[in-house]
């Protein structure tokens, strides 16, 4: 249980759990790896200031979260393209290019903050969106800008 | 910028074109600066992505309610617990977040939109705070949640329909002002390239007129290369008459440097005078062109002194010396100071003139010595004999009967008597004695240094031969001929028509007496 999880009631407990399910794609669904928030943070933690698309309005914010970079190390899934799926059903493919590009951010928290569901968390995969302008103006890395990440899958 | 760089008076319609030109390229630029940077504001407005994307929201929030609905259901029948349905409430919550977000404000569709959403929120953050605060009352929630979200899903369905009009409205409105963007750049870039057109053409023009110009100075430079030639031509012409007139002249010509007789300039008749076979001499000293060299001094000096120095008869030395008359005139030969001279050769006029004087004294017919010359000689004669003391004696000789020789055998005939009777007298006389013929058909013979009886023998042989020996005449006959003489010795003091007079009389004696006889003059 994350501690800023501390103080929810037991009934909405698991709605603010974080959760992801990492495999290789074809492997049966039981030898996915699970991690929750204190294995995620042990991976490596990095935190990114930077606006997001769907708040283009808002300031830049400290996002904190671990590098797809580190999650794929695991599996030794370089070179590969990442599904990565969300609680919604959502799901989008990011090709290995970003990884080296951009390594984008599993985020886990938002000005030091847990994120709820209902603002896209517990986990959101965030780019670096103000380091490199050309992510900003760009529709395809909003849609490759998952929210409620659930599920990442090395294919 | 060549345009503007053409200098035209001002005023004039060339500079008031090109103001116009300049005017209307600065308002051009000037448009081009403004709608490119409000061009350059709109992309960054248009790179803002979410435009698109209010639709594909909506549904998804319709799918959200959806497993919302469906959870509750499940908590409903037993089969789910509150923990999904609060993660589906919360997912819900997120989704109306990001539908609201693309919504503009103000018009219908938004307003609409909008209350449906608030009321979802109300439903969904409700709940929520229903569940946490007592989990117990879980099955009432699920099946109110289950009834209130199936009353808002005509009004979901809307909220997809509506979202779509938005979206469509933005893109329109997002295309028009794309479109008019792109017809301002088009009329700024047809501008743009019509009045490079006519800058283009404007320089051709420019370019032209310098050609022309270009075109008009070589036509120039060419008429007056054509009439250099001409001139040039011309002079060479002339030189070359001057050449052939002075190479034609029967004198020789040189012109000589007075410092060094360099010869400057020389024609064909001086080399055949020279006969310097070919090569011309390199320099000509009179001193030694001439024979006599003081008077070539002379003539170098009367000339270098500025006379004109004429018809002067001079010897020259040359393969075949000759006589020539000599004109001298100084020249200036460019800067140089030089003498022209002429060379006549003057040999063949004193043969002639020595041919003349033979001929003046000679009888055409005998070739013996005529009247007028045997009379100079008689004179020459008188004055030696006179001189010296010493005697001589003049013959006159008629032809007996001559007329009827030419009467009876022709004229010819009698020129034949006459040639042979001549012949017969030279041969008879001495190299000292002067034969002529007086006229007709007498002749005279002067015999220096000699007696009376001395000559009166020679007469008499002559008579006797001339009467032994009959002239033979070239139709094959013969003429007996005879002479009559009269001999006169000259006497002291006597004039030469005196002497004459006396011998003419010792004829006439003869003729009187019977002819063939040599009489004595008294």
């Amino acid at each position: 249980m994350p501690p800023g999880a501390a103080s929810v009631p037991s009934g909405t407990a698991a709605a603010t759990a974080v959760q992801l399910r990492l495999l290789r794609q074809g492997e049966p669904e039981s030898a996915a790896r699970v991690f929750e928030l204190a294995e995620l943070q042990a991976l490596g933690r990095r935190t990114v200031v930077t606006r997001v698309p769907w708040a283009r309005s808002a300031p830049p914010g400290r996002w904190e979260g671990v590098p797809l970079s580190r999650l794929v190390a695991q599996l030794r899934g370089e070179g590969h393209d990442l599904r990565v799926s969300a609680l919604n059903g959502y799901h989008a493919i990011l090709p290995w290019s970003d990884i080296s590009r951009f390594d984008p951010l599993l985020a886990w928290s938002f000005e030091g903050q847990p994120i709820r569901p209902r603002n896209k968390g517990p986990l959101v995969l965030v780019y670096p969106f103000d380091q490199h302008r050309e992510l900003l103006g760009n529709e395809v890395y909003n849609d490759r800008s998952v929210w409620h990440v659930n599920r990442i899958e090395i294919q | 910028m060549s345009l503007l760089s053409v200098s035209a008076p001002a005023g004039s319609p060339q500079a008031w074109a090109i103001r116009v030109v300049a005017a209307g390229l600065l308002a051009l630029l000037l448009t081009v600066i403004l709608l490119g940077w409000s061009s350059f504001r709109e992309a960054e407005t248009l790179s803002v992505p979410e435009y698109g994307q209010s639709p594909w929201h909506a549904f998804k929030l319709r799918e959200s309610v959806g497993r919302t609905q469906a959870a509750a259901r499940a908590l409903l029948a037993g089969r789910g617990g509150a923990e999904e349905l609060a993660l589906q409430m919360e997912l819900g919550l997120a989704q109306v977040s990001a539908v609201e977000q693309y919504l503009l404000n103000g018009d219908g569709d938004s307003i609409r939109m909008q209350t449906l959403l608030q009321r979802l929120r109300a439903l969904l953050d409700g709940g929520l705070a229903e569940l946490e605060s007592a989990s117990a009352q879980a099955q009432a929630l699920a099946e109110r949640l289950e009834q209130d979200l199936a009353a808002l899903d005509p009004a979901m369905h809307q909220l997809v329909v509506d979202a779509h009009h938005h979206a469509t409205q933005l893109r329109q409105l997002t295309r028009e002002r794309l479109l008019d963007r792109l017809y301002g750049l088009a009329a700024v870039m047809s501008l743009l390239a019509l009045s490079l057109v006519y800058l283009l053409v404007k320089s051709l023009a420019v370019q032209r007129q310098q050609h022309g110009l270009t075109e008009a100075l070589q036509a120039a430079n060419a008429e007056l290369e054509q009439r250099v030639a001409q001139r040039t031509q011309d002079i060479e012409f002339e030189r070359r008459l001057q050449a052939d007139i002075l190479d034609a002249s029967p004198s020789a010509i040189a012109v000589l440097r007075l410092s060094d007789a360099a010869l400057l300039y020389h024609n064909e008749q001086l080399l055949r005078s020279l006969d310097a076979g070919g090569a011309p001499p390199v320099t000509l000293p009179l001193e030694q062109l001439f024979v006599d060299a003081d008077a070539a001094q002379q003539l170098t000096q009367a000339a270098t002194g500025g006379l004109q120095v004429r018809d002067l008869e001079l010897e020259v030395r040359a393969a075949h010396p000759f006589t020539a008359l000599v004109h001298a005139q100084r020249v200036q030969i460019g800067r140089e100071p030089a003498l022209a001279v002429w060379l006549h050769d003057h040999t063949r006029r004193k043969q002639l003139e020595q041919e003349l004087q033979r001929l003046a004294h000679t009888d055409m017919l005998t070739g013996l010595l005529n009247r007028r010359a045997l009379l100079g000689r008689a004179e020459e004669t008188l004055h030696a004999a006179h001189r010296h003391h010493r005697p001589f004696v003049l013959l006159l000789i008629d032809v007996d009967h001559f007329k009827r020789v030419n009467d009876g055998h022709g004229h010819p005939a009698g020129d034949q008597v006459l040639i042979e009777l001549a012949q017969r007298m030279r041969a008879a006389l001495r190299a000292i004695d002067f034969c002529g013929r007086f006229g007709g058909e007498e002749f005279a013979v002067l015999m220096p240094d000699t007696e009376l009886e001395a000559a009166y023998r020679v007469a008499e042989r002559m008579r006797e031969r001339c009467a032994e020996t009959p002239v033979l005449l070239a139709s094959g006959q013969s003429l007996s001929i005879t002479l009559s003489l009269g001999v006169a010795q000259w006497r002291a003091g006597e004039g030469i028509e005196a002497l004459l007079a006396r011998a003419d009389a010792a004829l006439y004696e003869a003729k009187r007496t019977g002819r063939n006889r040599v009489v004595q003059a008294r």
